[in-house]
């Protein structure tokens, strides 16, 4: 399941993106440093509460995914069978000897596949309201020099043509006999060899004909330049990006000056 | 109307300095080549020698020239991108004004003159309409007012003013063309240059480009350089057309003066020999039925590409597959060969049914020709090249040697066993293509667009091949938006439109059928 941003009006929509990408920043430091089971949980609702206000459907479908569930259960289970130090809760058999399972295993592999979940839906979620050309031209207009963000937008622009390219040469290697679909390493290699060659020439004349067309266009003949979209800074927005990196400052804060506080939060069995 | 779009006669062009505007004045002529001889590096033949050309402001040129002749690195030298962008061997000069393009920087040249090439597709760097045609406002950071004023003006003078606020991803063709050029004319350039507009559009999309093309002329005194293939609609609206053959001008002068003598010399190198092709097979209703289509529907990304369509073909037809851009005739050629799988209805290929049958399987019996010649080079060498189909298949080494000869000597292409593909041109590369899916032995060659970006030689050899296997009683199906070449060859056209198969019958039926369906612009001109 690929989350695509969708263009809908809510209020998250509306936000300006740079104030959303702070609010995501902010939240993967705090979930990070912050060591806390209840609140991995509460960030996970939160996102949730917005996936609602957003009118998307698109995280819940994420987050009961084939890939989420299998990646969030197979990092429970790994720090739970890695984890030696704790009290024993319990054990299996494996092979002649016995897996111990503790009680900080337990913990740490909650806390670590519910951080690791947390963060991955709020990313999901910015992606699902952020239109991405937006992004790169928000961050231009607060100062990214232009021809970094314009590389990201041509990234953008040309990852659907390369996609559509490759499919184009995968059907001509099938129509020319090559048994793409039959599995073993020489066929993987021969395929390889005939996709990567083309893909090069394709993508090189792309990268002719783009010069062309930006240079001819005075890309990069001044240090600035004019953006037209209106991307305005709402009081909201301004809330957001001040109250956001307030309290990352906040985590980093007590992280230096109090590393102990606050103790760790999750009850023990 | 005149709307303003360009600067008004005393406005300081924003990029360039006080004095390099004032190299600019708007005296004859508005460009000048001067002696120009140019080699890409590692050619033995310069692209262009010895051209030397005077362009008047406002004049309309029309450039043209078998492929190979020079065109496309005329363009580049005359947009200044030779000798800044692209490398070589440069000696003589373009002169814009009396400023040497050599000697001005690319930036400022934006300004003044701007190329648009021929696939849109490879030049729109933005995602939004807007984006694209404000691009080059914005870089030279124009008020934001002036970049308005220029969006809209230029979407109005390409009547793309419907087109704000789409993704350039979900453009059309001949949409991206029209934008393309919009996002050049907002660069208030003093010459246009246009290096095939039309040759990826369907016959009505070209029409709106050409027409956009026209209205530029009329209402903005542009001084245009288009460089074509496709002459017929143009002879009438040019002023002064020039020939280019082999890097050096052949004919320069008024259309109807030069054109007469232009056909004389593709004539003359006539890839039948001089004589009329010999038609294609006629076949009977008795012949075996090779490609059997019931009831066919396929969707892509929730979308309905084709709709119930149910066709027979048998052998030895040569069938013309026309219609718009994205009206489904790609999509419906890749069902038939197996490469989409039908989302309803049947696709049986000599007996294979292609729900049940691997691609590869397939594959055997079907000589398919993509769009892109890049797209289907995978080795190293022409001859490899010709022989790959037949290794993967485990086809006879000495048989494989054998075929592959004659089908390159057939091409021309004999001299090249032992080049690299890519060393090749366009129109090489498009033969090789034709040489490679011939070499196994398939009963059916299915042809997409073969001749964009050919000359009437290399489109000619190409019908000829095409027509050589026909004649040898195989069935050949072929997509194009060369209308005439369809009418004239096939014995069978099938017009495509949004889906459907809306006409599938023998060329003079389907002549009356598509005149009363009113698409004209699917028919060919009367000679």
């Amino acid at each position: 399941m690929i989350v695509k941003f969708e263009k809908t009006d809510s209020f998250l929509h509306r936000l300006n993106p740079v104030a959303k990408f702070s609010v995501l920043l902010s939240y993967g430091l705090i979930v990070f440093l912050a060591g806390s089971l209840p609140l991995e949980l509460a960030c996970i609702g939160c996102v949730f509460l917005l996936e609602r206000i957003a009118g998307s459907r698109q995280i819940s479908a994420f987050v009961l995914s084939r890939f989420m569930v299998t990646f969030v259960a197979v990092i429970l289970v790994m720090q739970i069978l890695m984890t030696r130090s704790g009290t024993v809760v319990g054990s299996i058999p494996f092979y002649f000897t016995r897996l111990d399972i503790t009680s900080e295993g337990i913990d740490n592999g909650l806390l670590i596949s519910m951080r690791f979940l947390s963060v991955v839906i709020l990313g999901a979620l910015f992606i699902a309201v952020t239109n991405p050309a937006d992004f790169v031209y928000s961050l231009m207009r607060i100062g990214v020099p232009y021809r970094f963000g314009f590389m990201i937008i041509l990234a953008m622009r040309l990852a659907a043509v390369f996609e559509q390219e490759l499919k184009t040469l995968t059907n001509a290697q099938k129509m020319r006999g090559l048994h793409i679909d039959q599995s073993g390493a020489r066929t993987l290699l021969l395929c390889l060899r005939s996709t990567v060659v083309p893909l090069i020439v394709c993508a090189l004349s792309r990268v002719d004909d783009l010069v062309v067309s930006m240079e001819g266009r005075a890309f990069g003949c001044r240090k600035t330049r004019t953006f037209v979209a209106p991307k305005t800074w709402t009081l909201v927005d301004k809330t957001l990006l001040v109250a956001s990196s307030a309290m990352a400052l906040l985590v980093l804060l007590n992280l230096v000056l109090c590393p102990h506080f606050p103790p760790h939060l999750l009850p023990r069995m | 109307m005149r709307f303003g779009l360009f600067r008004k006669k005393n406005e300081q062009n924003p990029v360039l300095t006080k004095s390099s505007t004032e190299d600019f004045p708007n005296v004859f002529p508005a460009l000048s080549i001067r002696d120009l001889t140019f080699s890409f590096p590692g050619r033995n033949r310069p692209a262009l020698q010895n051209i030397s050309l005077e362009i008047e402001p406002g004049q309309f040129t029309l450039v043209t020239g078998p492929s190979g002749s020079g065109k496309s690195a005329l363009a580049l030298a005359m947009a200044g991108y030779i000798p800044h962008v692209v490398e070589g061997t440069m000696s003589g000069g373009v002169l814009i004004g009396n400023t040497s393009t050599s000697q001005c920087p690319l930036s400022a040249l934006a300004v003044t003159v701007s190329l648009c090439r021929q696939d849109p597709e490879a030049q729109i760097c933005t995602l939004t309409v807007e984006d694209e045609v404000r691009f080059g406002p914005e870089n030279l950071a124009l008020a934001v007012k002036e970049i308005v004023r220029r969006e809209k003006d230029c979407l109005e003078a390409v009547d793309c003013l419907r087109l704000k606020g789409r993704q350039t991803p979900n453009l059309s063709g001949g949409e991206k063309q029209r934008v393309a050029i919009a996002s050049m004319l907002a660069m208030a350039p003093r010459v246009l240059i246009l290096d095939e507009p039309t040759s990826n559009l369907d016959p009505e999309a070209a029409r709106q480009v050409l027409t956009a093309i026209e209205k530029l002329r009329c209402d903005e005194k542009l001084t245009l350089i288009v460089i074509e293939h496709r002459l017929s609609p143009l002879l009438s609206v040019a002023d002064r057309m020039v020939v280019l053959d082999r890097g050096e001008i052949r004919l320069d002068g008024k259309p109807k003066d030069v054109y007469p003598a232009y056909r004389a010399l593709l004539d003359s190198r006539c890839a039948f020999g001089g004589k009329e092709a010999l038609p294609a097979l006629k076949t009977t209703d008795n012949a075996p039925i090779v490609l059997q289509v019931r009831n066919l529907f396929f969707r892509r990304e929730n979308t309905e590409v084709l709709r119930s369509i149910s066709a027979d073909v048998r052998q030895g037809e040569f069938i013309g597959i026309i219609g718009a851009n994205g009206s489904g005739k790609t999509t419906f050629l890749e069902c038939l060969a197996g490469l989409n799988r039908p989302d309803c209805g049947d696709v049986t290929v000599c007996g294979l049914n292609t729900r049940r049958t691997r691609v590869s399987t397939i594959a055997r019996h079907i000589g398919f020709v993509f769009q892109n010649p890049n797209h289907q080079i995978f080795e190293n060498t022409v001859a490899d090249e010709v022989g790959f189909a037949s290794k993967n298949f485990g086809l006879d080494p000495e048989r494989t040697a054998k075929v592959s000869k004659k089908v390159l000597a057939e091409m021309g292409l004999e001299p090249y066993e032992k080049f690299h593909p890519l060393r090749l041109s366009h129109g090489e590369k498009r033969r090789l293509n034709l040489c490679s899916v011939l070499a196994h032995g398939p009963e059916i060659l299915m042809l997409d667009e073969p001749f964009i970006g050919q000359d009437a030689y290399n489109s000619a050899q190409i019908m000829a091949a095409a027509l050589r296997f026909n004649r040898e009683g195989h069935t050949v199906l072929m997509i194009s938006h060369d209308i005439g070449m369809v009418f004239d060859y096939c014995t069978r056209i099938m017009l495509f439109d949004a889906g459907s198969l809306l006409v599938d019958a023998d060329p003079r039926t389907a002549r009356a059928k598509i005149q009363e369906l009113g698409k004209s612009s699917f028919l060919p001109e009367d000679k």
